[in-house]
């Protein structure tokens, strides 16, 4: 008796389930992420101040964000005007939604570096890639950041070789305790950070700094590999810029040369 | 992504049977998704249409249509099944097609009072017409002719549209962006377009359609996915003018009624994952952006666009059917079958 009440119950929520299966169920809210938010700064290298801003667009949401590289959480700042950084930062945010599930973290670098740059001329060698060619060597002076969307823009100069190096002559009296190497990652497409770079001042090195996490599979971002350096004055420096050896085993590219593509030397 | 998440879930529901009460009070504190602007919002259907992969297998879902029994063709490059045909409801009627490798675009042209297609095949560098029901009638082979190319593989035809006197258009979307224009036998007649940055020049020559809204004389409006931009010819190849869509990369267009639809593969800077569909008024104004933010337009134009919820994985291609529901495909999306939006 009880086995047939259970299996009448059983039959009966059954055919619920496929009465409600007849009518078209719609996704609800909390099926879906909301996308990134949008971030914007008036400048990715700056002397005194860049200003951070972020559409608000999508109603009820906010955003939250840190400046300190650490991950954001509930508890991080709520992001509600146009904000001022004026020292080097890693922007990290996100943004939240009573209905819709909170966005991917995004982060953004912004650099602070002297009013001018302190390098008079750089000569790299060997030349670009010709579909990647850039504005050549004067590209890399001129602290215009390339858009991480690479295809077009001139700012960047790409290479598919074992060994980029540049000669800078710097201006008088330039203090250097660190150069920063801007370049990008987006490896769909091919294109890795370098795995390393050098810097020499005539025959001696005076600072190296290697680049495991270019290794990694990463999402596609401005990357500024940053190598500190015996602080000194220069009038010359050497920027040796070592890409992976070969695109690791987890990309379908895997074995091959990858691309490395770079828009900026910064002397700090 | 999302897609297979829900499969999922709904699965878990399925399997606990006897939680039944507590999956009813689930649904009842679910708020349906609402996307979309002013007058075309919609709640999205991600169950219609899905099939079990190993017997009726897709890769991209390229382009949609319906035909005139109003049942809703699907064009995928997958070539177990190149054509999956549906009904509304999106059960499955029928499928066909092991020919085309590089299935991409889909045109439905009723000539006679017989449905046509015309699909245009990446792989195999032509455009075919068949009969409803996948019979071959004639084939648009590489146009040696044009004197533009020198080898089939630089031709990559993405779409078609066919004008009233029977003239087709062949758009070379991924290859070197002229737009072709044949008579009916397949005679080429001109050839227009390619590639640059002027008005008249395209970068992804992706789409193209024939608009005669508002009873206005015939024009083409053609896709330049790379510039944002939809544009404007004479049935001639006359550039008339562009439309710009920043942040929207926009596929083919689609008219119903006195809007255009069209689905955006990516949006914003062009991110992967990213895009939404994209709905103009009579005027040519972005009206509606499901899954993408509110299009706002300022002293410049329209404000860049870009997606605001995670809805949408690639849309390619987007059919209205008759009471303006959408049927969306998506390109490189996990091999997903399309997403229903209905209008409310």
């Amino acid at each position: 008796m009880i086995k047939r009440t259970f299996y009448s119950i059983f039959a009966m929520l059954m055919l619920c389930q496929a009465c409600i299966s007849q009518n078209t169920e719609f996704a609800s809210t909390e099926m879906f992420k909301l996308s990134d938010p949008r971030i914007q700064v008036s400048s990715i290298f700056f002397d005194s101040h860049t200003t951070l801003n972020f559409g608000l667009d999508m109603p009820n949401s906010t955003i939250k964000y840190t400046l300190d590289a650490s991950t954001v959480n509930l508890n991080s700042k709520v992001f509600t005007e146009p904000l001022k950084i004026t020292e080097s930062a890693i922007i990290k945010a996100k943004m939240f939604h009573p209905d819709y599930k909170e966005s991917d973290e995004i982060q953004l670098e912004v650099v602070k570096i002297s009013r001018n740059s302190a390098i008079k001329q750089i000569e790299i060698t060997p030349a670009p890639s010709e579909k990647y060619s850039g504005m050549g060597s004067a590209g890399l002076m001129d602290l215009k950041k390339g858009s991480v969307q690479f295809g077009g823009d001139k700012q960047w100069l790409g290479y598919q070789t074992e060994k980029i190096s540049a000669s800078l002559l710097l201006k008088k009296n330039s203090t250097v305790h660190k150069i920063v190497v801007s370049a990008l990652t987006n490896q769909s497409n091919w294109i890795f950070a370098p795995g390393k770079v050098e810097v020499f001042h005539g025959d001696s090195l005076i600072g190296e700094m290697t680049y495991p996490k270019s290794k990694k599979e990463t999402l596609n971002k401005a990357t500024f590999l940053n190598v500190p350096v015996k602080k000194g004055i220069y009038d010359t420096l050497k920027v040796v810029i070592y890409p992976l050896e070969e695109i690791p085993e987890w990309h379908q590219g895997k074995g091959t040369t990858p691309w490395v593509f770079i828009d900026e030397i910064i002397i700090q | 992504m999302q897609r297979r998440t829900f499969i999922i879930n709904t699965a878990t529901a399925s399997a606990g049977i006897l939680t039944y009460s507590s999956v009813g009070a689930n649904i009842l504190e679910y708020k349906d998704a609402i996307i979309g602007h002013g007058s075309h919002q919609y709640k999205i259907d991600l169950n219609w249409g899905a099939l079990n992969p190993n017997y009726y297998p897709v890769n991209d879902c390229h382009e949609m249509v319906q035909d005139s029994k109003g049942r809703i063709l699907l064009l995928t490059n997958h070539t177990k099944n190149n054509i999956i045909v549906y009904d509304r409801s999106g059960n499955l009627l029928e499928t066909w097609g092991t020919d085309y490798p590089g299935a991409h675009g889909l045109t439905l042209n009723v000539e006679n009072g017989e449905d046509f297609l015309y699909i245009a095949d990446n792989n195999r560098h032509e455009v075919i017409k068949t009969t409803i029901d996948g019979k071959v009638v004639q084939v648009f082979s590489y146009p040696k002719e044009s004197g533009k190319y020198i080898a089939k593989e630089q031709y990559i035809p993405t779409e078609t549209t066919i004008a009233e006197n029977g003239d087709v258009y062949i758009a070379d979307g991924y290859g070197a962006q002229y737009i072709m224009r044949y008579n009916a036998k397949g005679k080429l007649l001109q050839t227009f377009g390619g590639r640059g940055d002027e008005g008249h020049l395209f970068n992804n020559a992706h789409g193209i359609c024939i608009d005669t809204r508002g009873g206005k004389s015939p024009e083409l409006l053609i896709t330049a996915r790379q510039q944002n931009k939809l544009k404007r010819f004479t049935m001639d190849g006359e550039f008339i003018a562009s439309i710009d869509l920043p942040g929207a990369y926009i596929c083919r267009p689609v008219i119903k009624g006195e809007n255009v639809y069209l689905a955006t593969i990516w949006s914003g800077d062009g991110s992967d994952g990213t895009g939404f569909i994209s709905i103009l008024d009579k005027n040519n104004k972005l009206i509606s952006a499901p899954g993408g933010c509110t299009p706002v337009y300022g002293e410049n134009g329209l404000e860049p666009m870009y997606q605001s919820i995670k809805i949408f994985t690639h849309p390619h291609d987007v059919c209205v059917d008759d009471d303006d529901n959408l049927y969306v495909a998506q390109w490189n999306s996990g091999k997903t079958y399309p997403i229903k939006l209905n209008r409310i």
